[in-house]
């Protein structure tokens, strides 16, 4: 080591250190909500009308319009809406333009501790309590706190299909005790200070990868690694119930390809990036879940195959009634699953085949995401 | 010429065999499988008790009882209050 200069050694660090201060009666949180837009000039209006009618308004509402051809900025400027523009071309996308946000709006917070940053897309509507179920969960030791994001109303199978999937994740964060796998770009209140330490982190390269600002923009999927970057410093990520955010879904078979593969592929990638940077307890969660996915596809080819082999070799397939009892089983907890969300639901839980057949198009898509991962692909984020 | 071709058929034979126990050893795992994914389905519909890693200071883990994602411990001393 050259003389004069010395490596900081990174702290001990205890759980909650450094995140918000609860001090009842000094100090109220505020809420700064940042809003990227790509050509959303017919959405944004709803986006921002959504915040406006929260029971726990955010005190500032940034819009930041970026490689836009539309009027975002000016319909956004008209709903009431702060609007940072992106200058020029920016080749970091969504991830950048947050960076963007956050960078020149920092001057202007006070406290870290006292602010919480919203980050949502401009495609979505928050349902009304969202902000304040999410100021009431982050509490000390609490990084970020996501919504469950909802499919809006659609009349294609394939759209529907997506909002019961949703609503099924739903259901598995609260068997986690609302921890939450991802915290969702669709819509989650951040601890400002808790940004700033992932920035600080990525910076020295200890705790996290290399980087340099508060998103990652090389990820494909920016909101699973910041859940990483969190988690990995320490902090706690929730996803409480009541904070729905309601997003767009694909009803083409092509566009659900491009959201799924960039999803399946950015969290390969996200894993592999961090390897052993993981904590135990965050690669037992997002291992095995991979694990469970390549495990999925494995069963499917194998199933595929066995069906076609037992085609050709007998002409037929022997079926036996104790068969039955499993899919009867599979059958009743698919539809018991989506109840709450009425008849439509239902009745395509009870018809089996459509949820097979979409299910079956996912692990099409993951194996495709899973042979790009091994080729090296590095993939392209895609606004979807 | 026929001694030098016997141990080729021998493993030929041995070769075809394996796969066929093999397939039989498939259809062995699938039904395990079917058994393993009806329980999991089952156990669906009552609440989700694991043995799991929790989060220990900043990158320490310990494996915990958890009802749906609750440390189980945490759970008593909240009754308790």
């Amino acid at each position: 080591m050259a003389a004069g200069t010395h490596t900081r050694l990174p702290g001990q660090r205890i759980p909650g250190q450094q995140t918000r201060r609860v001090v009842p009666g000094e100090h109220r949180l505020r809420i700064a909500a940042v809003v990227p837009a790509y050509n959303e000039g017919d959405a944004i209006a709803a986006t921002i009308a959504s915040l406006h009618r929260q029971t726990r308004r955010p005190d500032l509402v940034v819009v930041v319009p970026n490689n836009c051809t539309d009027h975002t900025a000016e319909a956004a400027r008209q709903a009431g809406a702060y609007v940072i523009s992106y200058p020029g071309h920016n080749p970091d996308k969504k991830a950048g333009a947050i960076n963007f946000a956050l960078d020149r709006i920092e001057p202007y917070l006070g406290d870290p501790w006292n602010w919480a940053v919203l980050i949502m897309d401009a495609d979505t509507t928050l349902s009304p309590g969202f902000l304040q179920t999410a100021a009431a969960n982050l509490t000390s030791g609490v990084g970020g706190v996501g919504g469950t994001f909802a499919g809006r109303d659609c009349h294609s199978v394939l759209g529907y299909l997506q909002r019961m999937e949703y609503h099924r994740y739903g259901q598995v964060a609260k068997r986690l005790g609302h921890r939450a796998f991802v915290l969702t770009g669709t819509g989650t209140l951040f601890s400002y200070g808790a940004l700033l330490d992932v920035r600080r982190q990525r910076r020295e390269g200890t705790l996290l990868p290399h980087g340099r600002s508060f998103y990652d923009t090389h990820s494909l999927t920016e909101d699973n690694e910041l859940t990483f970057a969190l988690q990995a410093c320490g902090y706690r990520v929730l996803s409480p119930a009541g904070m729905w955010a309601t997003t767009d879904v694909m009803e083409t078979v092509p566009k659900l390809v491009g959201q799924r593969e960039r999803w399946y592929l950015g969290a390969l990638r996200n894993i592999a990036q961090y390897g052993r940077l993981m904590p135990f307890h965050m690669r037992w969660t997002y291992w095995r879940q991979q694990a469970g996915l390549f495990l999925s596809a494995v069963v499917a080819a194998v199933y595929l195959i066995a069906l076609a082999a037992s085609l050709a070799v007998y002409g037929a397939v022997d079926l036996r009634w104790y068969w039955a009892v499993p899919s009867l089983l599979l059958l009743a907890e698919r539809v018991v699953s989506v109840w709450p969300m009425g008849w439509r639901a239902r009745v395509y839980a009870a018809l089996f085949l459509p949820e097979q057949l979409y299910t079956l198009l996912l692990t099409f898509i993951y194996a495709k995401a899973f042979a790009k991962f091994v080729r090296g692909d590095k993939g392209a984020w895609v606004a979807t | 010429m026929y001694q030098g071709m016997l141990p080729k058929t021998g493993i030929g034979l041995a070769a075809g065999g394996m796969t066929l126990s093999l397939l039989n050893l498939v259809w062995i795992g699938i039904a395990i499988a079917v058994v393993g994914g009806a329980l999991i389905t089952l156990s669906k519909f009552g609440p989700r008790i694991a043995v799991e890693p929790v989060p220990i200071g900043v990158s320490g883990s310990r494996f915990r009882l958890t009802v749906n994602g609750e440390q189980l411990s945490l759970r008593r001393g909240q009754h308790r209050r």
